[in-house]
């Protein structure tokens, strides 16, 4: 079992951390991954010059350590990934890399899936989308926040 | 009196800056310190009312009536969002 969260301000590749996800998984069966990428535009159409992530200096790299071990606790996974961003982040980078490996697909799904329904609600981070039209703070959605209860009931 | 650090995160430090020093009169609560801010921003009682703004007292997130000491850094985060 491993169970790895990073924060960082630089752009990562994607690709690498499957690639050493799967270096991992030693042969598990099933190996999940989700990369989240920053939109051009905003929900309402607006085009966006760059999302800024705010942390928390403690709390935030707390909250992505508390949420991956929660992963690796709650499923019948293998190794759980999570890298994710701050700073400035320009459309079309990756914010965020949640995988999961496990013996048979659905748990690797599930991880992944909670992983993402968390960090959405509950990963110590502000963001702000920035544009020619001005700034604006995204907070999660109650479709966000109903995703993550969905998880409560199992 | 007592001195209380205030600290805000995202869209609470547009309104209030990132880091305030309040002078308040003992005994004061998360709560009441809430209601002070909200006093001195009455625009913005709906935001820092919300109940996702949590507070924050050393590492840890603390009630609404948790007693504040003389010298606490009291740390308000707006609703967080990641991925």
């Amino acid at each position: 079992m491993s169970v790895l969260a990073r924060l960082q301000m630089e752009a990562f590749d994607p690709a690498r951390e499957l690639a050493e996800l799967l270096g991992t998984s030693q042969g598990d069966g099933a190996v999940v991954s989700f990369v989240g990428t920053a939109r051009p535009q905003s929900k309402r159409g607006v085009a966006i010059d760059r999302m800024i992530l705010e942390h928390h200096h403690r709390l935030t790299a707390q909250s992505l350590e508390q949420i991956a071990a929660a992963a690796a606790a709650q499923f019948e996974v293998s190794h759980v990934r999570v890298v994710h961003r701050h700073g400035e982040i320009l459309p079309g980078e990756a914010v965020v890399f949640a995988g999961a490996c496990s013996v048979h697909r659905r748990a690797a799904f599930d991880a992944a899936d909670y992983l993402m329904d968390r960090l959405k609600t509950d990963a110590v981070f502000w963001k702000r989308e920035e544009g020619p039209g001005g700034a604006s703070w995204i907070e999660p959605t109650d479709a966000d926040y109903a995703a993550r209860e969905r998880w409560k009931r199992t | 009196m007592q001195t209380v650090n205030v600290v805000f995160y995202g869209k609470l430090s547009d309104t209030f800056g990132p880091r305030l020093e309040m002078l308040v009169t003992e005994p004061c609560t998360v709560a009441g310190l809430r209601r002070l801010l909200v006093a001195a921003h009455p625009d913005e009682t709906e935001t820092l009312q919300d109940k996702r703004v949590c507070a924050i007292v050393g590492n840890a997130v603390v009630p609404e009536t948790h007693q504040l000491v003389d010298g606490d850094e009291v740390e308000f985060l707006a609703p967080v969002s990641g991925g």
